[in-house]
């Protein structure tokens, strides 16, 4: 949480792209390259991004905004829009153009957003409601949210930030899959050789009131061992679960042909400050690097 | 023709107008405290009306009221436990969220879908 000019604010952050909003707008809709802001059971902002390949023409995409917007929301107009200077100020390193659309309900100021360095195209839009002081805010920040955008990172570290959750992730973890249940989230990344998926569980108490964090550890991850881990925790109760390698030459070949992987950890943990369990797994079917592990799993945590 | 009649349309309302709704209890559910402190509920089964039709003519008496029971679960208890009558769809979620510290986008999402699975069983009924 950050604080400016009296007014509390977060990061948000997802596959690659960073800005700070305030912190009572919550994240509505999560896709791969997809985010929908909202704020009070209202859309605030919307982000929808891509990597280009080859030539990009912000023309062409205005056209196809336009003709997807007529067919989708019928009443929706879109026309040009000046972007004012300070906007410019802030996205100096970035080829932005403006739009504006009036619908039934809402309207809306939007940017096609090109950054030449990453070759990423993001299609930002602020929804404005005429009978909300909501608007005034907005108004008032618009500016510093878009100062606050990043798409790209210069230290190769990705923040991945929505709902409570928090963590950076090098640039090549590649998101897999991804779903955001009411009291379990998961998020699954391919590293090329491992495969990381973070969760988190909630409300702990609830969950942990039957069983303890060992019992619910072993539920969820049924692996060969199972220890607590106290050297490591910080206070904090801590589970490490393991599944080895067959000994056995056949079975390892058997589960290398199922492409099954042979070495799976998992490590649980209880936040009860927070009322959450977080947890981190890997699975491979080449040994685990357990620096690289500990390191992400000391990223991992609860805004 | 009944076959081809028009299916008729459930009126659309916003989700600020849906959230701003008061669950109401039906008062023909009586619920029974366990012994874990969560709630079981016990309500009359509607039967369809040609189902107690048949009844009745092969049976020669009227069908006996049939209850159903469903047995809640800890937090499906402290949401049934917030519905007052007085209190709307999201002071519930407000409620429920503060009690288990739990993000509001994830209470309201199941808040709103355990409301609607009561309603759906005809254990709650919604006011403006």
């Amino acid at each position: 949480m950050i604080s400016k000019n009296g007014q509390s604010w977060k990061e948000v952050g997802w596959n690659g792209i960073r800005l700070s909003v305030p912190l009572f707008w919550e994240a509505g809709r999560v896709g791969e390259r997809y985010i929908l802001l909202e704020h009070d059971a209202f859309p605030v902002l919307e982000l929808k991004w891509s990597n280009i390949r080859g030539k990009f023409s912000t023309e062409k995409h205005l056209k196809r905004l336009k003709s997807d917007y007529q067919k989708q929301q019928a009443g929706q107009i879109i026309s040009p829009w000046v972007i004012p200077k300070e906007w410019h100020d802030v996205l100096k390193s970035h080829d932005i153009t403006g739009f504006q659309w009036t619908g039934n309900l809402f309207a809306g100021k939007g940017l096609i957003i090109f950054c030449k360095d990453c070759r990423c195209a993001t299609l930002l839009q602020f929804y404005e409601r005429r009978d909300s002081r909501e608007d005034e805010f907005i108004s008032i920040h618009k500016e510093e949210i878009l100062s606050s955008f990043q798409d790209h990172t210069p230290n190769g570290l990705y923040l991945w930030s929505v709902f409570d959750i928090r963590t950076m992730l090098p640039q090549h973890f590649k998101l897999l899959r991804h779903s955001f249940s009411p009291g379990a989230f998961e998020l699954t990344f391919d590293t090329g050789i491992y495969q990381v998926s973070f969760y988190r569980w909630s409300p702990a108490s609830v969950i942990l009131f039957e069983s303890d964090l060992r019992g619910f550890a072993e539920k969820v991850f049924p692996f060969k061992s199972c220890r607590p881990v106290s050297e490591l925790s910080d206070g904090v109760e801590t589970m490490e679960l393991e599944s080895f390698p067959p000994i056995s030459f056949w079975r390892k070949w058997r589960l290398k042909l199922q492409k099954k992987p042979i070495f799976k950890w998992a490590r649980v943990w209880h936040i009860p400050g927070a009322n959450r369990i977080l947890a981190v797994k890997a699975q491979s079917d080449k040994p685990l690097d357990f620096e690289l592990l500990n390191s992400i799993c000391s990223e991992y945590g609860i805004i | 023709m009944a076959l081809f009649k028009k299916r008729r349309e459930h009126p659309k309302i916003s989700r600020d107008k849906a959230l701003s709704c008061k669950p109401v209890k039906n008062f023909q559910v009586t619920e029974t405290r366990l012994e874990a402190g969560t709630v079981m509920l016990t309500y009359p089964a509607g039967t369809r009306p040609w189902v107690a039709e048949l009844i009745k003519r092969f049976s020669g008496a009227a069908q006996k009221p049939v209850t159903k029971k469903l047995e809640l679960d800890t937090l499906g208890s402290a949401v049934w436990d917030l519905l007052d009558g007085n209190r709307s769809v999201k002071q519930v979620i407000r409620e429920f969220s503060k009690t288990y510290r739990l993000h509001s986008t994830e209470a309201e999402m199941s808040v709103t879908q355990f409301l609607r699975q009561l309603g759906k069983r005809g254990l709650i009924g919604f006011r403006e």
